[in-house]
């Protein structure tokens, strides 16, 4: 899922995107190599003026946010209408 | 949970990129008969991940396969895993705590498995014996 994550996120920066909104409301798992793709687009996105926002995040994988940190780095919305807004 | 290793059951797997896999569905069988509750069969699965992929990617020189020995051992308690390899001398437990306070642009890619690991398990071991690195962990029953 990770390299997914990645590897579609690049396509979207290559083609100029600087604003990528995730949507999680059906991601059960992550781990710390998730958490490494998250960083890594992030960190591009932010070097581009823009950011990553993630929304429906819940249940373990808020957990992970949490615990490691994540959950202060980044902007979180119930629904990608209510992020979308925000950027 | 390392002094009961002889009632853990164990299968070899080539340490490789697909090793995750096979571990992934043996331990997932064995967790069935406990009936666990997703938020335990989540931790079980992070704690594999994050232990099974150092061995696979550092315990061995390129270009080698070892094999990784996956144990597991469930009881009324919870379920304990065993994860063990012959390589180089390895102790994952050594590594220092990453600083989780700093901000996005400095935070380093990477260097949060073994913490993310310790906060899922109830119990962690390292023990390097008769040249191989053996790791033990337990995941209580709520």
């Amino acid at each position: 899922m990770a390299p997914n994550f990645e590897a579609q996120c690049q396509k979207w920066i290559d083609k100029g995107s600087v604003y990528i909104v995730t949507d999680l409301e059906k991601l059960e798992y992550l781990s710390s190599a998730g958490l490494r793709s998250i960083l890594l687009v992030s960190k591009k996105l932010k070097a581009a003026g823009g950011k990553l926002l993630f929304c429906h995040v819940h249940g373990s994988v808020k957990e992970i946010f949490d615990i490691s940190g994540f959950s202060s780095m980044f902007e979180f919305y119930k629904t990608p209408e209510e992020a979308l807004a925000h950027i | 949970m390392i002094n009961r290793l002889n009632e853990f059951n164990f299968i070899p797997i080539p340490a490789d990129e697909k090793a995750l896999e096979t571990a992934r569905q043996f331990v997932l069988e064995q967790a069935e008969r406990l009936n666990l509750p997703a938020p335990i069969i989540f931790k079980i699965e992070l704690a594999l991940e994050e232990i099974l992929v150092n061995v696979v990617h550092y315990a061995y020189p390129p270009g080698t396969t070892g094999v990784v020995d996956v144990g597991c051992l469930t009881d009324e308690a919870g379920i304990s895993l065993c994860i063990a390899d012959s390589g180089r001398p390895f102790n994952p437990l050594e590594k220092e705590k990453p600083d989780l306070d700093i901000e996005l642009e400095e935070r380093q890619i990477g260097g949060l498995g073994i913490f993310l690991t310790r906060e899922m398990v109830d119990a962690i071991e390292y023990r390097r014996e008769q040249d191989r690195n053996i790791i033990t962990f337990t995941i209580r029953k709520p």
